[in-house]
């Protein structure tokens, strides 16, 4: 903070403050923010500690002015505990964008051949509680440095350098933990005879290891109707480290399917700030989210095919298959069906059907049989209200005992103004259990305005892997009161 | 310190009296083509739709955008859809778009530029756009029927352009 000091203290940057403002009343410069404040009352249920109050808050201030856009944003968290307390600036950042040039300075974004070398992201809403730190911490993946971007006519260049975050470590770690990786990377891409061909090579700097990986892709059009993209990425270090993905997509009518292949050997870089694609469903269904596959990008390899049919616009089939084989000398392999069918039953009410099977031998579950539904049936066409209803059922064995997960949950809703949601999750998963154990909780969203939200839940929340924007976390027990209130302004 | 105050204070008061706008982009469409927001906008008013593939109340929702986008097209009414997949989906979304026949311009904000660039903080989020860049409307989440909504705010502005 004692840059910010001298920065406020001097009279010159006094009246550049004022300045801004001023621009603002002019109408050619801008400024927005947002806060997302939660506080919480609680505990996690297997814990030997007391129930204790917690508040987070995450201000973020943007300004515009023509092509220039600043941001500048904190987190904030407070508890009993001082040793997980934080006040921290994790946003500071300017970013210049034409038509031809895209410039930023301090934190900005950046992913890499389809994040095989490099993912950056912000699971939005999303505050991760880890249980070796607790405190609760916003979950993205950044970068703090510098890059610049030109593209013209079917060309395209990239470089970048800077810090990669490490999403694990709350603020209250040192920033060497934080953010151990130094990346530098240049990517390039152009077009010729509607094809796209780009190389991209990236230097991964940290105290164990100075690595360089190489890269390049083509992707395009064969036919309208086909279409396809190709990567091949391996090390420079000769390390024996590669990664080769492949999609090959095609559309008919109503009918469209996807192919997916993979093939990934020790290509985990630095301390994880890639993420190449995954070739496993992420699910919405919370039996089937919870058990979702993770890539083991050290060594997996296998495909994804997945077909669509949509009949009608309110109508749609989706079929998918998945195979993954993790291991050298000792195999898993991962196999899983998934059949979903969302339809519009009447007007007034929409249905959802889906079946699962899988084999899971890396988490131990063999025949693991899932089904469910969701029902969404309206109630009053003048205040948009509705009622939904979603089952999930879930049975496998592991060490030739069965287990079994169930989820219940019902949803009133009045517009997206009013949002009352009731669920209910029952498990004998000797993982979480001895014998059987539910949980129940309820949440109420109520949208104030378009620049004001709030949500509120009690009861108990099941936590368990989850997966998000297609990047998957884990997700703390927790039984209590919880208050979020997200505004903009 | 009370210099920030006042700069916070005379900047947010006169941001609401403007409107937020947004700065023109530059991204690839589904096909792989440069698409300038400029060139893509709608005469009057433009959607602007961000959804992704593993969204279910975005998928809800692109049927009945795609209808108002059929009903007010011929008076200068636009639909950008921008999909936020990431790497882990991205593949599907083709597809996807195709078997489900939709006529709106589909653009891909992979690395999620123009989702931060507008302070996009949910998905599905619509805005719509005035044909000076103001965003005249924001809405997040979708339920069944506000879809009447969305087309009362459309009528509303465009019988203001009128």
């Amino acid at each position: 903070m004692y840059w910010s000091s001298i920065f406020l203290k001097t009279n010159s940057m006094r009246l550049a403050l004022l300045f801004f403002a001023l621009l603002s009343y002019q109408g050619i410069a801008q400024l927005s923010g947002s806060n997302l404040l939660e506080y919480s009352y609680g505990k996690l249920p297997n814990e030997n500690e007391k129930s204790f109050h917690a508040a987070y808050s995450k201000p973020i201030l943007n300004y515009r002015w023509d092509n220039i856009k600043a941001v500048v944003g904190l987190q904030i968290y407070q508890s009993p505990y001082s040793d997980r307390n934080y006040i921290d600036l994790s946003w500071l950042g300017v970013n210049y964008k034409n038509k031809n040039w895209d410039i930023s300075v301090g934190n900005f974004n950046s992913t890499l051949e389809r994040g095989i070398l490099l993912r950056s992201y912000e699971i939005q809403g999303a505050l991760l509680e880890d249980l070796s730190f607790r405190g609760k911490h916003y979950f993205y993946r950044d970068l703090l440095g510098a890059s610049v971007g030109f593209k013209r006519k079917g060309f395209r260049i990239k470089a970048l350098w800077g810090y990669a975050l490490n999403s694990v470590f709350p603020p209250t770690r040192s920033f060497k933990e934080r953010r151990s990786d130094e990346i530098a990377a240049i990517s390039t891409d152009f077009k010729m005879l509607n094809q796209n061909i780009g190389f991209s090579s990236i230097r991964v700097k940290n105290e164990q290891e100075e690595s360089y990986y190489g890269s390049g892709n083509l992707s395009g059009t064969i036919i309208p109707n086909l279409s396809y993209y190709s990567s091949y990425a391996t090390s420079l270090n000769n390390d024996k480290a590669h990664a080769l993905y492949s999609s090959l997509n095609f559309s008919a009518a109503s009918f469209g399917i996807s192919l997916e292949l993979k093939d990934y050997r020790n290509f985990l870089l630095g301390s994880g700030i890639n993420e190449p694609p995954a070739l496993v469903r992420e699910h919405s269904y919370r039996v089937l989210n919870r058990t979702t596959h993770v890539l083991q990008p050290s060594n997996e390899s296998g495909f994804q095919i997945e077909a669509f049919y949509s009949p009608n616009l309110n109508t749609t089939l989706i079929l998918n298959y998945t195979k993954a084989k993790n291991g050298e000398t000792i195999t898993f392999n991962y196999q899983e069906w998934f059949a979903e069918l969302n339809t519009s039953f009447t007007e007034n009410t929409d249905v959802g059907l889906f079946l699962d099977y899988a084999q899971d031998p890396l988490k131990g579950q063999e025949n693991r049989f899932s089904a469910g539904f969701t029902l969404l049936h309206k109630l009053s066409s003048e205040n948009f209200q509705s009622i939904g209803l979603e089952f999930n059922s879930q049975a496998f064995k592991r060490d030739n005992q069965t287990m079994t997960n169930y989820v219940g949950d019902l949803t009133l809703q009045i517009k997206s103004k009013i949002v009352v949601n009731m669920l209910s999750e029952w498990s004998t998963d000797s993982f979480f259990t001895d014998s059987s154990r539910i949980w129940f909780g309820s949440t109420i969203h109520y949208k104030m305005n378009s620049k004001n939200k709030f949500a509120l839940f009690a009861g108990e929340r099941r936590g368990g892997p989850a997966c998000n924007a297609g990047v998957c976390y884990e997700i703390l027990d927790f039984k209590g009161v919880e208050l979020r209130w997200t505004t903009r302004f | 310190m009370r210099f920030v105050y006042i700069f916070l204070f005379v900047s947010c008061y006169c941001s609401t009296l403007s409107g937020q706008k947004i700065r023109a982009f530059h991204v690839n469409d589904i096909d792989g083509n440069a698409q300038s927001y400029d060139n893509i906008k709608g005469a009057n008013l433009t959607v602007i739709d961000f959804w992704a593939s593993w969204c279910k109340p975005c998928l809800k929702a692109i049927p009945k955008l795609e209808a108002l986008h059929q009903k007010y097209k011929e008076q200068g009414v636009a639909l950008l859809s921008i999909n936020v997949d990431g790497p882990r989906s991205i593949a599907k979304v083709r597809p996807l778009v195709k078997s489900l026949g939709i006529s709106s311009t589909i653009l891909m904000d992979t690395d999620k530029q123009i989702d931060d660039d507008l302070d996009v903080y949910q998905i599905p989020t619509l805005l719509v756009v005035s044909d000076d860049n103001k965003i005249v409307y924001r809405h997040e989440g979708y339920a069944k029927g506000e879809e009447k909504e969305i087309e009362h705010v459309l009528v509303e502005h465009l019988s203001k352009n009128q």
